[in-house]
């Protein structure tokens, strides 16, 4: 019984952990594609981990307001990907939206961005297929 | 009295350009030398911010007005840095 609580708390922590990860700011414009966008993405993830750093400096006692400025910057970094897709003619880059875990290979989307801030990633289940980040899976996946 | 309206406006106009400019940019307003970190991010997210501005003059201001919408989100980054940094001073 003990093996199991701690099994499930080792599971719980890789779900947080994970949600953690998810929330960052990802780099996936094509630098050679969209030169400013790319870089513009680049700074924010910058940005965002010198938030980071100053949160630990200050013990995170900075009133809440690095943790919103780093959520309002990885909504940045979102609205920065879909300006490269609608540059791209609203069909998205080669580039993954997020990162692939390890041995999954990317696939590009295969039907139009449903609507704006849905984003391309992998489902552990179904595969490759749209996000967003309030709505969920778009058609019905969970 | 016509003469003295027009420059009444060109003086509201003038007013009007400044305070949305005021608004609209980025700016920055923390010591590097007191809250490092804090500055370097204010300065990536201004140079974030110019990108996205180049790349909307690059594409004819053609994104959907998703640059915009990020140019604004990471000016209201930079708000949140500042006062990020004015409760650092705080504690």
């Amino acid at each position: 019984m003990k093996l199991d609580l701690s099994r499930l708390a080792a599971s719980g922590l890789l779900f947080v952990a994970a949600a953690a990860i998810a929330q960052e700011p990802v780099q996936n414009i094509d630098p050679a594609r969209h030169g400013n966008l790319a870089s513009a993405q680049g700074m924010v993830r910058e940005a965002y981990d010198r938030m980071s750093d100053a949160q630990i400096a200050n013990r995170d006692q900075l009133g809440g307001h690095a943790a919103r400025a780093k959520e309002l910057m990885r909504e940045a970094n979102d609205e920065i990907k879909l300006a490269a897709i609608v540059a791209n003619g609203g069909v998205a880059p080669v580039l993954p939206l997020t990162v692939a875990p390890a041995g999954v290979t990317y696939v590009a989307p295969t039907y139009a961005i449903p609507a704006p801030g849905y984003v391309w990633a992998y489902h552990p289940r179904y595969g490759w297929g749209w996000h967003h980040p309030a709505w969920g899976w778009h058609r019905g996946w969970y | 009295m016509r003469l003295e309206s027009s420059r009444l406006l060109a003086a509201t106009l003038v007013l009007a350009t400044g305070s949305a400019f005021a608004q609209s940019e980025p700016v920055l307003d923390i010591d590097p030398a007191r809250h490092g970190n804090l500055a370097a991010a204010q300065q990536l997210v201004r140079g974030a911010y110019d990108k996205l501005g180049e790349a909307q003059y690059a594409n004819h201001d053609e994104l959907g007005g998703h640059a915009a919408r990020a140019k604004e989100l990471l000016r209201q980054a930079s708000e949140e840095i500042k006062a990020a940094a004015i409760a650092a001073n705080h504690r």
